[in-house]
Order: structure tokens, then C-alpha cells, then sequence
């Protein structure tokens, strides 16, 4: 895995799986893979251009406003998504209902923003946002896939030409455990992935130390 | 003088002597006391719970085996406890159930809810009922299909006792004082098929007084184990008396249970207060099971005397609650497991205060 | 309940010696530890109303001011939890141990 400004958001420094960022969203939205490829997209329009608009607009705002105003344009730039989407993407807006608004207090988003507004470089701010929304799109895939595999049988992508949109898997959906699907089930699939994370780089920790001494 | 030669020293710290008993040896004599009840359930509804206890405790041990011994590198197996949490597991279930339910519950229970916190001992919520709780909101439906054993040849629906009385409550109840009234209205007489020895148990079935004496005996419809009060009742007599089960924790329950009942069990039929149906409610679903055995279980109960008259205290005010008011049914399993959630909180109750150190 | 064993027939007896008690395997019923179930057992035996159980798990873990909280400074490795320990976790023996590692600091 390179070391690189983007690839460090993907594994290494993964917001939800290591730094547990965002946890609202990806307990509630996780149970339809298309539900959670929807947030991921709006989660990296948003950090993207909010982490260039605050990186230009930093050095005309006052220190101590600072942070209201990053929350306003985070605010702001929700609420363009949000309405783009009720434009062309409705059937996906009702269903991510009110937490795609909630991206507005995201931690992860306001967090990354606050943190990368210092920055010099602006090519560097961005490949680190975008490294760190699509390592958070890459955590709520994953518990997507098992959420919804386990707890409905299917896996929900868009219609695309004839495909449906729907994919159904033989046994499970004829009875899937529901419980999965529903918000315990959200927790401990999220449980899991953490700490399978933490095993993972615990090991690489060890191979290094093992290489370095 | 001789050293070593005719007996060898062992060298261990004091206290040298034991009162004798082992975890496992706990273990292996609650698995003992529970068998009269499960039998009278395979008795009673046929080889169809044999089978749900068979995958039950089957899955239970090898699940044990496997991710003991892949993940904690220790082979538990003897301790005795994945036994007992499979067989209650398989108590707790109808004997209708299609087969993969008792595994996947019993793998759950095994692998999440008591590995997965680090094993025997660790475990802060009860495994068996935890699992039938994700079992129950998993697959609801196979879940509530029960069979009555004495019933008609293909019955496979007709709820349980306390499944009728909240249908039956849901629209406006006239006339009827009690839960039984509400049942004997409704009860199908013995009918042609029962489990094994169908013609014993049928005369058993035309025997037995209609109503309580059904409950007690257990001829109607429910989980395997939950049947016999009486059996459960008169196996734990040996686990309070060799202490292997806390008897503050069963008394407080059942207790606070049956005053609740008692006072407030009349209300839903209009009758006020105090005239509730204690019995009908001590003797159907699995409140002896529950009471007795999983909210008696020692790692997922408070250490002291306070703590678990506390602890019995919710589990039976809540059970109560759950009944009269939730919208299952059956309120032990998730009375249970809440109070089970509280016990860290319990165990500091009846602690001595902080002792000033002494410098 | 509170001696300590000897390793051979070599051991010297004075005369302060209070009794010499020779116990054969099967009295002793030594068997392996396993893991705390909570049962509470050890709660009720103390004669001080300790906690051994909770007292053990501080030391385990070296955090000592839980420990001195809980009463290791009272406890007088009478050895009663040990005794009825089902999963036969030395107690007495650890809070012997604990009381001079808390000391040590």
C-alpha cells in the first residue's frame, strides 16, 4: 500500500474503521449498498469542495470565526447536494432521509476541514480529503455488503438498462436474519470491522518492527 | 532420614485444602437438573425437539471447539458451559422450528456473545437468551408457529397461552374475568397426535383438568423446556441447595412478579385492582426457566446479597411490564438481558465505602 | 488453611512450630484454574466482607489504588476464598503476592 497523501485514507488512517468518524451515518445508513454508496458520494462532493473553499477563504477570516464559518459553507454545500439530488436522484434522497442533511455536523466532514484549512499545499489538502471520503465510502461498502447480504438476502445497486437493481441471493433470501439488518445488527457488524482493522494493523506493526530491528 | 524416596511434596501456596467444588462440576449439575424438563418436552412433542436439542447443543460445542480453539488457542470444551447454554438455547425454542434457527442461534450465542467478550466468565449478557432474542426479531415468523402437542393431527398454528390472551386482548374483552375464562373458551379438546407414546399421553391429556391443570402440566403449546414448571421447579431444589444458584435471585423475581400480577394483572380485564391471575401467569411461558435458571446464572448476575435482590426485582417488574404491555407476548428473555446490563452497576451496591488509605 | 508447604522431610521444627499437617493427593483436590464465573462465592466467605474477587482482578491488572479501595490492606490471607473458589483461582495467594507488589509500588 503506498504511502501516498490518498491511499493513507483508505487503510492506514481510515476515518471510520481507525479513527471510528462518522459513526451516525454509517450505522444508519448501512443497510442497503446503495444507501452507502449515495452518502459516500455526497460525503466526498462535500469534504472536496469544502476543504478547497476553506483552504482559499482562510486567509481573509478572522481566527475566531473560523470555525462558524467552515460549519456554514459545510452547511451550505449540504444543502446544494441535497437539492441536487431531489432533482435527479429523488428515489435515493427519501430513502437516505435525513442524514444526508446531517452531513452538515458530520465529524468527519467539519473535523477534516477545520484540520486541513492550515495546510499550504492545495493539491495536498485534496488528495487527503479525497483519500479520507473514499476510505469512509470504502468502510460503509463494506458494512453494507454484509449488513444487507445477511440481514435481507440482497444487494441493492442502482438500475442500470434492464438490471433491475436488485441482486438476490439463493438461500439467504428466503430467510435472512433481519436482526442483522436492523440497528444491533449495524453495531455489531461495525464491532467487528473495527476490530479486524485493529488485528490487521497490529500485525503490519509487528512485520515492521520485525524488518526494522 | 529419607527426603522425596517413598512420597513425593507438592509445593503450592496456602490454603491447601478445598470445599470440593469445580466450575465444571457446577455446570454439569445444572445440565443435570434441567434434563427431567426437556424430557417431558420430547415426550411430549415428539422427535422434532429431540432433533432442535440435538442441533442446539451440537452446534453449541462445536462452535466452542472451533473458535476457542482458533482464536482464544484454548480448548474449553470441559468447563461444561457450552452444554448448557445450548440446551437452554434449545429450552427456549419451539419444537416446530426449521433446523438452521437452533444453529444459527447457537452459533451466536457461543461465538458473539460470550467469545467474542473474551470467553466463560466475560460474558455480561446472558449467551442462550441473548441468542433466542436475535433469533426471535431475525426470523419472527417460523419463530411463532407453534404446535400444540395434544391438538388436532395437523394443528400446526393455535399460539400460546399467553399469545392467545394478548390477540384475544387486543380488541374490547367482555364478560371474561381471567386469562383461563379467556382460554377454556378456545381450548381444543385432547386431540389424535402427540409426541411419543401418544395413547399414555392422550389419556393424560383427557385427565387433566382443563385450564391450570393444562398450564401445569404443560400439555399446551410452547418452547420446549418452558413446559414443566414443576420439573424445572424440582430440579433447581438441588442447585439452591448445593448453592449452586444464588436463591435471593429466583425469590426476588418471582416475587416482585407475582404481587405485580397479582395487583395489576386484573386491569386488562377490567376487573381492578388485586385480582390479577397469579398462577396463570406463574405457570405459562418461561418464566420458571427464565427465573430460574438464566437469571440465576452466575456471570451475568451481581456478586452481592443487595445486588441481586435488586437484580430479581427488575427482572420481575419488567417481565411484568413486557407481558401486560410490550407487544410480544413474552417479556423474560428481554427483561432479562436489560437487567443483565445493569449488573456492573448492581455489584457496586453493598460494597464497603472506600477505605481511607493509610499512609 | 495459612501454612506453608514445606519441600522436604529436612524442614526444621522449633519451637514455635503450631502443627504439622500431612495430607494425601486426594485430600488436597487440587485441580487446574480456570476462568471467574462470578459466582460470589468468595464475597460470602470473607470474614472481613471483602471482595477477593474484585481485589484479584485489581492486582491482575496492577492497579493498585483499586486494590487498596477494594481492602487488600484489610484482607488477612485467612485463605476462606480460595477454599470455595470453584474455578480454584489462587486468591490468598495472590493477595499475599499483592500486598507486597503494592508496597513495592
Amino acid at each position: 500500500m503506498r504511502e501516498g497523501a490518498f491511499f493513507r485514507g483508505l487503510a492506514r488512517e481510515n476515518p471510520l474503521l481507525v479513527y471510528l468518524l462518522g459513526l451516525c451515518p454509517a450505522l444508519a445508513v448501512s443497510d442497503l449498498v446503495s444507501k452507502a454508496l449515495g452518502l459516500g458520494a455526497g460525503v466526498i462532493l462535500v469534504l472536496l469542495a469544502a476543504v478547497a473553499a476553506a483552504r482559499l477563504l482562510r486567509p481573509v477570516i478572522p481566527e475566531r470565526l473560523q470555525p462558524l464559518v467552515w460549519l456554514v459553507l459545510v452547511a451550505a454545500l449540504v444543502s446544494l447536494v441535497d437539492l441536487a439530488m431531489q432533482a435527479w436522484l429523488p428515489a435515493l434522497r427519501q430513502q437516505l432521509g435525513v442524514y444526508l442533511q446531517l452531513l452538515a455536523v458530520n465529524c468527519l466532514i467539519l473535523g477534516l476541514v477545520e484540520r486541513l484549512a492550515r495546510r499550504r499545499s492545495l493539491s495536498r489538502c485534496l488528495r487527503l480529503a479525497a483519500g479520507q471520503g473514499a476510505g469512509f465510502t470504502l468502510a460503509l461498502l463494506l458494512i453494507a455488503l454484509v449488513r444487507e447480504v445477511l440481514g435481507s438476502g440482497t444487494i441493492t445497486l442502482f438500475p442500470f438498462g434492464s438490471f433491475g437493481g436488485v441482486i438476490r441471493i439463493p438461500g439467504l433470501s428466503l430467510h435472512p436474519a433481519r436482526a442483522v439488518s436492523l440497528a444491533a445488527g449495524a453495531l455489531l457488524v461495525l464491532g467487528y470491522l473495527v476490530a479486524l482493522a485493529g488485528r490487521l494493523k497490529a500485525g503490519r506493526r509487528r512485520a515492521e518492527q520485525r524488518s526494522a530491528g | 532420614m529419607r527426603s522425596g524416596g517413598a512420597f513425593a511434596l507438592e509445593q503450592f501456596p496456602a490454603p491447601h485444602l478445598h470445599e470440593g467444588t469445580t466450575t465444571a462440576g457446577m455446570m454439569f449439575s445444572v445440565v443435570l437438573c434441567l434434563l427431567p424438563a426437556g424430557l417431558w418436552g420430547v415426550l411430549l412433542f415428539g422427535p422434532r425437539a429431540l432433533y432442535v436439542l440435538a442441533v442446539s447443543v451440537g452446534t453449541s460445542l462445536l462452535t466452542e471447539l472451533a473458535v476457542s480453539g482458533l482464536f482464544l488457542r484454548r480448548f474449553t470444551l470441559g468447563d461444561g458451559s457450552a452444554l448448557l447454554t445450548g440446551l437452554l438455547l434449545g429450552y427456549s425454542l419451539p419444537p416446530a422450528v426449521p433446523l438452521f434457527i437452533p444453529a444459527v442461534a447457537s452459533f451466536f450465542a457461543i461465538a458473539v456473545i460470550k467469545l467474542t467478550f473474551g470467553g466463560l466468565g466475560r460474558n455480561w449478557m446472558n449467551p442462550a437468551l441473548g441468542a433466542r432474542v436475535f433469533v426471535m426479531f431475525s426470523w419472527t415468523g417460523p419463530m411463532t408457529r407453534w404446535a400444540a402437542p395434544l391438538a388436532a393431527a395437523d394443528a400446526l398454528s393455535g399460539a400460546t397461552p399467553l399469545g392467545l390472551v394478548k390477540e384475544a386482548l387486543a380488541h374490547p374483552v367482555h364478560g371474561v374475568r381471567g386469562p383461563i375464562e379467556l382460554l377454556l373458551a378456545g381450548l381444543h379438546p385432547a386431540g389424535l397426535k402427540a409426541g411419543f407414546f401418544p395413547d399414555l399421553l392422550q389419556r393424560l391429556g383427557r385427565l387433566t383438568p382443563a385450564g391450570y391443570g393444562q398450564l401445569a402440566l404443560g400439555t399446551m403449546a410452547g418452547c420446549i423446556g418452558e413446559g414443566s414448571a414443576f420439573l424445572l421447579a424440582l430440579g433447581s431444589v438441588y442447585l439452591f441447595v448445593k448453592k449452586i444458584i444464588a436463591w435471593e435471585i429466583p425469590a426476588a423475581y418471582l416475587g416482585s412478579f407475582s404481587l405485580l400480577a397479582w395487583a395489576f394483572g386484573g386491569l386488562p380485564f377490567g376487573t381492578g385492582l388485586f385480582r390479577g391471575d397469579v398462577a396463570f401467569h406463574l405457570l405459562s411461558g418461561g418464566l420458571a426457566l427464565g427465573a430460574l435458571y438464566m437469571a440465576a446464572d452466575p456471570v451475568t448476575s451481581p456478586l452481592r446479597r443487595p445486588g441481586r435482590i435488586l437484580f430479581g426485582l427488575g427482572c420481575g417488574g419488567l417481565t411484568f411490564l413486557l407481558r401486560t404491555w410490550g407487544s410480544q407476548p413474552e417479556g423474560v428473555a428481554l427483561a432479562v438481558i436489560l437487567m443483565n446490563m445493569l449488573v456492573p452497576l448492581l455489584n457496586r451496591i453493598g460494597a464497603r465505602p472506600a477505605a481511607e488509605v493509610k499512609k | 488453611m495459612m501454612g506453608s508447604c514445606q519441600s522436604g522431610l529436612e524442614a526444621p521444627v522449633s519451637r514455635e512450630l503450631a502443627g504439622l499437617i500431612a495430607l494425601s493427593r486426594s485430600e488436597v483436590r487440587r485441580t487446574a484454574e480456570t476462568p471467574c464465573i462470578g459466582c460470589g462465592r468468595c464475597v460470602s466467605a470473607c470474614p472481613w466482607s471483602l471482595a477477593p474477587v474484585e481485589i484479584y482482578k485489581a492486582l491482575e491488572h496492577r492497579r493498585f489504588a483499586e486494590a487498596e479501595e477494594a481492602g487488600l490492606a484489610e484482607c488477612t490471607e485467612c485463605g476462606c476464598c480460595a477454599y470455595v473458589c470453584p474455578a480454584r483461582i489462587p486468591l490468598a495467594a495472590g493477595m499475599r503476592r499483592g500486598k507486597s507488589a503494592a508496597a513495592r509500588g
